[in-house]
């Protein structure tokens, strides 16, 4: 049997690079099989689900609600708490993007001199929260930040009470502050793959051109990463927008650190504080729907104001 | 090629033969999960020994779940009908629809009872046993789970030694223990330690603080319904005010305490006291047998408060389970009286069966004051569905007070509580 020709391949029509387009199509299939499985049925479920009265209670029967959860989450339950988790949510996400993006960007640039003794090591250091995974790293700032741990007796010889993760005013900032230390190696790391893709001409003249290290950042090292920093934002904002797990870890969101993806996950599978309850299935898929949302809105804002911002100022 | 596929079959045959004869045999596997309170889980291994000698042909797989993530896993193992035999806990059997609550959602373990989720155990001979354990887990007129014991909630361990040192007697009243606190305050020694960093430990206050009040429970809970009480009134404003004094007795950044650490800061004397659980001795006596200790229950104003307490650790069997008349017969000889007393001992629970004998001198001590052991708060409150933080779960939420770490004055707090139940119930109408 002939196989069609795939475009673009040459004159030798029905091949590409020594595959036939049928070819193509087989080796596709387990990838689009995993992605339709774990990421298509599933979005295609949860905004089924959003719409019935599905429980952890096993044998209950289920019914089609139509709006009755979204009018819940939405109405019925109280307005102040509702818009502080949205609020909440989103400061947790600007915080955790801006400062990680900074913070990352920094590290990448003075970790990118070649001229910096021991900076083999030093990447590895920054790198290496991201391959502990979060449950170690929640567990080790669980420690560090104990009443006996060793942040609190710095914190009691400064005369300051109180912990960092059981306080309504350091909870926050607290967990804000592991999922940076968590997350930016990742970050860093594709920042020095885009540095190294950065011409050394560029820089070499703008040394001749007697350029100071302020004006070579701006007008040559953020405009030719301003690619990867795009990139970066847009996944980090992401990310931290539907992140939960250091808060599960750590404060199980307690404190003022209940974010909308956190409140989803205690909705869902009963992650109650106080009094032993099952999950709200239905319930969860429909915050969780109101979470996609919000993220859809705040990516395609992100989208706007840096192209926006490409080409006005770059 | 086709002796290796020849071999491969034979091998695949024999184990077929052999894996259907185990079955033939009637070797029964009898799947039990359980959350992690030691006393308990020891219980029921020990338990679990005998019976398996007495059956030989039934193996009971005893599973210890993490606590916290018992609800969850309970419900994904019954509906995977993967679970012969369960523990339930507390909140099972209590906080059913009112008619006063209006407009509230049916609670999920009444859905359970509804959607006949765990067997009928009403005709089962055993049931007869139990004096109070079978009632406490009847639904409509039906009993679908044994109660194992109960526990009580408001009670204070002390550290006997710290007492005697510093001349404190066993506070009677509300006054003798504000007395006792500030004596210790005064000697440098924290009054109390909570773990607060798992939250319901401190949450539970409220327990403590209303049976310090209230003379009935369930009157307070429909009154804040029916609008005869408030959050703001007098009395409600006293609850607060008692949480507050609590607040401020714990020892500094006992909000990061975690609850597992509790009972060693209890012991090394980190606290003179700890409001807790009737469940935590087992486990303090099982760290170290010299330390002396006792229990009193939260005093009022006047002397002799009762303890208050609720119904724990339910016995149920799942509909779908597959060896269901296994399980009656672990229920059954679980049942019998010399059984359930080495049980009862075991976990320092309240009994729920007459005419066992408790050797526990602790549990023994208690015995005068838990005769017609009346619910607790927790069990009593029915917060509103979509009601606000500040009057949620247990209502009376100590967390938010100015001295336990929050931002609120009594006054301010009662107001926000209120106005958050007062919203959610408009709501609901």
């Amino acid at each position: 049997m002939r196989s069609k020709a795939i475009r673009g391949c040459g004159p030798n029509k029905g091949r590409c690079l020594g595959w036939s387009r049928a070819s193509v199509a087989i080796v596709m299939v387990p990838a689009l099989a995993l992605y339709l499985i774990f990421s298509v049925i599933p979005s295609l479920g949860t905004t089924f689900f959003s719409l019935t009265d599905i429980t952890q209670v096993p044998g209950k029967a289920w019914r089609f609600v139509g709006l009755d959860n979204y009018s819940e989450f939405l109405l019925l339950g109280n307005a102040r708490d509702t818009r502080d988790v949205f609020v909440r949510s989103l400061v947790y996400a600007a915080a955790t993007t801006i400062l990680q993006t900074c913070l990352a960007l920094a590290a990448a640039i003075v970790l990118d001199n070649r001229r910096l003794r021991g900076r083999g090591l030093a990447r590895t250091l920054v790198f290496l929260p991201v391959v502990l995974g979060v449950t170690v790293t929640g567990l080790c700032f669980n420690l560090l930040f104990s009443i006996d741990g060793p942040a609190n007796v710095v914190l009691r010889s400064l005369g300051i009470k109180g912990g960092l993760l059981s306080d309504f005013a350091r909870a926050l900032p607290s967990v804000i502050f592991i999922q940076i230390w968590m997350s930016m190696g990742y970050e860093m790391v594709i920042f020095i793959a885009g540095l190294q893709n950065i011409s050394r001409e560029l820089y070499e003249a703008a040394d001749v051109d007697g350029a100071r290290a302020r004006t070579v950042f701006w007008r040559i090292t953020l405009p030719m990463l301003w690619p990867t920093v795009i990139v970066n934002l847009l996944v980090c904002v992401v990310g931290a927008l539907s992140s939960f797990q250091i808060i599960l870890i750590t404060t199980r969101g307690q404190f003022n650190t209940q974010t909308l993806a956190m409140a989803v996950f205690s909705e869902a599978f009963g992650v109650s504080q106080q009094l032993e309850r099952l999950g709200r299935q239905g319930y969860a898929a429909a915050m969780q729907m109101i979470l996609f949302a919000l993220i859809l809105a705040v990516t395609l804002l992100s989208n706007a104001f840096t192209r926006r911002f490409d080409r006005s100022e770059l | 090629m086709k002796r290796i596929a020849a071999a491969a079959a034979a091998a695949l045959l024999a184990f077929a033969f052999v894996a259907g004869s185990a079955a033939e045999n009637g070797k029964q596997t009898i799947k039990m999960i359980t959350w992690s309170n030691q006393p308990t889980v020891d219980a029921f291994t020990s338990f679990n020994k005998e019976f398996s000698a007495k059956y030989p042909n039934i193996e009971v797989k005893l599973e210890v779940v993490e606590t916290n993530q018992f609800p969850a896993v309970l419900a994904t193992r019954l509906a995977a009908k993967d679970v012969d035999l369960v523990t339930l806990p507390s909140s099972y059997f209590s906080l059913d629809q009112v008619p006063w609550a209006k407009g509230q959602k049916m609670p999920e373990w009444q859905s359970q009872m509804e959607a006949g989720v765990f067997a009928d155990l009403s005709e089962k001979a055993f049931t007869k046993a139990w004096s109070t354990g079978a009632k406490a887990g009847t639904y409509k007129s039906k009993v679908y789970a044994i109660s194992t014991g109960s526990n009580i909630v408001t009670g204070i361990y002390y550290n006997k030694k710290i007492f005697k040192d510093q001349g404190i007697a066993v506070p009677q009243t509300w006054a003798e223990l504000e007395t006792a606190c500030k004596k210790l305050q005064a000697a440098g020694i924290a009054p109390m330690t909570c773990g607060a960093k798992d939250d319901w430990p401190f949450a539970m206050l409220a327990n403590f603080a209303v049976a310090s009040v209230e003379p009935d429970n369930l009157a307070l809970a429909k009154g804040l319904w029916t609008g005869s009480r408030k959050f703001t009134d007098s009395k409600s404003l006293l609850i607060f005010k008692r949480l507050e004094e609590l607040s401020s007795w714990m020892e500094d950044g006992f909000l990061g305490i975690d609850y597992g650490s509790v009972p060693g800061r209890f012991m090394a004397g980190k606290a003179a006291m700890l409001p807790d659980g009737g469940w935590q001795a087992p486990t303090i006596k099982a760290a170290d047998l010299s330390f002396e200790f006792g229990y009193f229950p939260v005093p009022s104003d006047k002397p002799g408060n009762q303890f208050q307490g609720k119904f724990d650790a339910f016995l149920a069997v799942p509909s779908a389970s597959g060896v269901k008349s296994a399980c009656m017969n672990w229920l059954a000889m679980f049942s019998q009286k010399d059984n359930y007393q080495a049980f009862a001992n075991t976990t320092g629970f309240i009994p729920t069966m007459d005419g066992v004998t408790v050797s526990d001198p602790f549990v023994a001590s208690l015995l005068p004051y838990v005769k017609g052991l009346s619910l607790a708060w927790e069990l009593s409150y029915r917060a509103p569905t979509g009601v606000g933080k500040y009057a949620e779960q247990r209502g009376f939420i100590p967390v938010y007070l100015r001295k336990a770490g929050g931002s609120f004055s009594i006054e301010e707090l009662a107001a926000a509580a209120q106005k958050d139940f007062s919203d959610a119930v408009a709501k609901l109408k």
